[in-house]
């Protein structure tokens, strides 16, 4: 099944090519030359750029892998024919979505290998920081999962709004004392939104040498718990 | 043995409430389909066939009642052991070709040596020539006929199919007719379900047809009763002298038809009969015009169940 499934996302695979090259020339940490800046802000530079870059391209590309791919066969009928055959759908989409997290995983791997060889002519940063990229991964695969497995359409378009959504309620929470919410409501929303914060304090510890195991054991659960509700629905939601 | 036990399914999403409450589309059906046995379902749309269908193979649940395929719950049955399934809406990614399509069902059916099958079903059902063409380019009948190959791909116990015959043209009915029968052939406890509309086809096909309508089987026609192997014929015979009387005596109980005094309704009880019968008339000098079973069409006995 995995070849078969490999050539249906041929064309998202390239495409997630192409994002590792656009993300490589986007990425300013990659070509500032450590002679040409300071010497402190290099050295932050180095593991922030390659680490964030390479989670963003891991979610990118979870995103993509798996966009609509519960949603448009309940939507066009494809399942009919598919799961005529002896074939459970949780397996097949459990198959899929763990397949597209390998995808997303080797894309991040080979950036983390090749981004830091083109720009740098060696490896500065260790393997240690693609944990990043993969509790990413997790999360906004869970995410994906669970709107493809509940909406007709528009889950990769959700998770990405989500995504950025996160971001901009963390900036405004960072930087905005006086927002109309109490820090209950503040804590409530932070605690539903998905778990950038945890992954920050991953990438922290990470620079310090260390693993911050309950922030990424709690981003690693955010994803699971959206995946796994996502094969509830798969398993008891009766087909259109 | 496939079973339909007192089945009540009554779809209430959103737009069945706005609607003003659920929607029945099946009421009480009870239905046994023996093995060995082929069953065709007519009704009117909205009867209710293609949601027996979906209740068959899993894709929805009875609001109440119960469903089993071989003492099993539909979906267990279909995860294990796979149903030959063509679907009255045949829908297959658009950008797949008709070979990677048939690859795709093969790795799902866990078919052993796949290729060579794929090979084999496509040249049964002559896509041999699309293969590398993609499904959005395919016409009505090469559809329909990729998704009869993809039934075919392994050896399965019970073959459902929804308007099957949409789309073919004559000749590929007919030979649908024969890849049906052929499948039935290789196993005699295997069950086939026809939902169509096409109801000569059915006929052919079927053994036996169940009458849906609203959500209800309102009756089950056996096509293969002693009526409808050994039905009357009506025999016409030329005005010559001694013909009444030697289709009397070779004929007994013969029926002469009113204002059609060389006309008859006889009831031979084979079909062996009908043949030694007729030798007889004929050795007599009768000149016999014409002998026609008298069965009622399945389009005579649906309508007629109707009124």
């Amino acid at each position: 099944m995995i070849p078969i499934l490999l050539r249906q996302l041929r064309w998202r695979i390239a495409a997630l090519v192409l994002a590792g090259f656009v993300f490589y020339l986007g990425d300013p940490a990659l070509h500032e030359h450590p002679a040409e800046t300071p010497g402190d802000v290099a050295e932050l530079l180095e593991p922030f750029g390659i680490s964030f870059t390479i989670a963003n391209l891991a979610t990118v590309g979870m995103v993509a892998l798996l966009a609509g791919f519960i949603a448009a066969d309940r939507r066009r009928g494809y399942y009919r024919l598919a799961f005529s055959h002896p074939t459970r759908p949780l397996a097949f989409y459990g198959l899929r979505w763990v397949l597209s997290l390998a995808l997303a995983m080797l894309a991040g791997a080979f950036f983390w290998l090749f981004a830091q060889l083109a720009a740098w002519g060696g490896i500065r940063v260790g393997p240690s920081f693609l944990l990043q990229a993969l509790l990413l991964a997790v999360v906004y695969g869970g995410i994906t999962a669970f709107f493809s497995a509940l909406l007709p359409r528009g889950d990769a378009i959700l998770a990405v709004i989500l995504f950025f959504l996160t971001d901009f309620w963390l900036t405004l929470v960072a930087e905005s004392p006086v927002l109309p919410f109490t820090p209950g409501v503040r804590a409530a929303i932070s605690f539903v939104l998905p778990p950038h914060s945890a992954v920050s304090d991953v990438y922290n510890a990470l620079l310090s040498g260390g693993v911050a195991w309950g922030a990424a054991a709690y981003a690693l659960g955010y994803g699971l718990f959206w995946l796994v509700l996502a094969g509830l629905l798969v398993k008891y939601r009766e087909w259109p | 043995m496939i079973r339909f036990t007192d089945v009540v399914k009554e779809f209430a999403g959103p737009l069945a409430r706005a609607r003003g409450g659920p929607v029945r589309a099946l009421d009480g059906v009870t239905l046994e389909v023996p093995p060995g046995t082929a069953l065709g379902i007519v009704g009117p749309n909205g009867a209710g066939k293609s949601t027996l269908i979906r209740l068959l193979l899993g894709y929805i649940r009875p609001t109440r009642g119960r469903v089993e395929v071989h003492g099993m719950g539909p979906r267990g049955y279909v995860e294990k052991h796979g149903v030959a399934y063509v679907s009255e809406l045949v829908a297959i990614p658009p950008s797949w070709t008709t070979r990677g399509a048939l690859d795709a069902y093969a790795a799902l059916a866990e078919v052993e040596h796949a290729r060579a099958r794929v090979g084999e079903v496509m040249e049964r059902m002559e896509i041999a020539e699309v293969a590398q063409r993609r499904v959005r380019y395919l016409s009505k009948g090469n559809l329909q006929r990729l998704a009869m190959a993809q039934a075919l791909l392994a050896p399965r116990g019970v073959m459902v199919l929804d308007e099957p015959t949409s789309g073919l043209d004559p000749e590929w009915i007919a030979r649908l007719r024969s890849v049906v029968a052929e499948w039935r052939a290789e196993d005699p406890n295997r069950i086939v379900l026809i939902a169509s509309h096409n109801l000569d086809e059915l006929e052919r096909t079927a053994d036996r047809v169940a009458v849906l309508e609203s959500g209800r089987v309102r009756e089950l026609l056996d096509l293969r009763s002693a009526e409808g192997v050994n039905p009357p014929y009506r025999l016409e015979v030329e005005d010559t002298p001694g013909a009444v009387e030697a289709v009397h005596e070779i004929f007994p109980g013969a029926l002469e038809e009113e204002g059609a005094p060389w006309a008859f309704r006889v009831e031979p009880a084979s079909p062996r009969e009908v043949s030694e019968r007729l030798a007889a008339l004929l050795a007599r000098g009768v000149v016999v015009r014409a002998l026609a079973p008298q069965r009622l069409r399945l389009e005579e006995r649906v309508r007629g169940g109707a009124r």
